[in-house]
């Protein structure tokens, strides 16, 4: 299956769905004008991917820097999914950056992960990352 | 636009008032964000105030009734800033069906706390209604829960012809 590749823009993210490299990616900011015409597309593509994958570890890293709340939606969806994916043969890592201080991004990996009831990696990132 | 103050001698820093569009909104983010940079401003609390700003940007461009999209009818917004907080306001002509489900909501989250906010927007995020544009449930609490006090200030104003103006206020 070919890999999802979106490029950045100044209200989309960096998303990268690489299944040859057992590795995920979403990074930057996530306020689209549109967000089903983004998300739909990250969806299909994993409903597709899901249904064929023979993958045994996979690694998603959300590192945003700001997500509106219509792109929290899609997320939520989005990590659904992947846990779908994670069973006693198949092992998941999902890591969750925020900024030290940025308490609503910490929240935020911190409501997910109950709501979805699996553990994430929070991973603190510095400021000069920016 | 209601002109009692937020704040006390305010540095108004973004004031629009006209077509709001994704492109608007893209420009003040990056207006607001570097004068808050040059400012020595820490980014966690940028993030902050730009979530709280994209948020009722897009209120007004997905609900905000346009049937005078130009003139002193025209969506508004004005940022303003003194020492460590920051106001933004928002004015929308809204119909009367919006003015009430308005009330409603927003009162419901002003008598929240922040453990309920906090519940609420799990609830709401995980309930499957809000998915695409009608999100301004999950987004009013999203503003509530970033804000400096919890709370989202607003008031109706009549207009005469059975469409009020809708202004929000909130201090990050």
């Amino acid at each position: 299956m070919e890999p999802l590749l979106h490029e950045p823009t100044g209200d989309t993210p960096k998303i990268k769905l690489d299944p040859h490299q057992g590795h995920f990616e979403f990074v930057g900011n996530s306020y689209p004008e549109n967000t089903s015409k983004l998300y739909g597309g990250v969806i299909d593509w994993l409903d597709n991917w899901l249904r064929t994958t023979q993958m045994k570890e996979l690694t998603v890293d959300f590192n945003f820097d700001y997500f509106n709340t219509s792109s929290a939606k899609y997320i939520l969806e989005i990590l659904r999914r992947l846990r779908d994916f994670h069973n006693e043969e198949r092992k998941l890592t999902i890591r969750w950056h925020y900024y030290e201080d940025d308490t609503d991004m910490l929240e935020s990996g911190e409501d997910y992960m109950e709501t979805i009831d699996m553990d994430f990696e929070l991973v603190v990132k510095e400021e000069d990352d920016f | 636009m209601d002109s009692s103050p937020l704040i006390a001698v305010p540095d108004v820093l973004i004031h629009y008032q006209g077509i709001m569009t994704n492109e608007v909104l893209k420009a003040m983010v990056r207006q607001l964000e570097a004068s808050f940079l040059a400012k020595g401003v820490r980014m966690p609390r940028v993030k902050k105030i730009n979530a709280v700003l994209i948020e009722c940007l897009q209120n007004l461009i997905h609900h905000a009734e346009s049937l005078t999209p130009i003139g002193t009818d025209a969506p508004e917004i004005e940022v303003a800033q003194e020492d460590k907080i920051c106001a933004i306001r928002t004015r929308n002509l809204v119909s009367e069906k919006r003015r009430g489900l308005l009330q409603v909501k927003l009162d419901s989250i002003n008598q929240m706390d922040s453990a309920e906010l906090r519940s609420a927007y799990k609830a709401a995020m995980e309930s499957g209604e809000v998915m695409g544009r009608n999100t301004a449930g999950l987004g009013f609490l999203d503003v509530a829960r970033k804000s400096a006090d919890q709370q989202i200030h607003f008031n109706f104003e009549p207009t005469g012809t059975g469409l009020y103006f809708f202004d929000l206020r909130v201090r990050v």
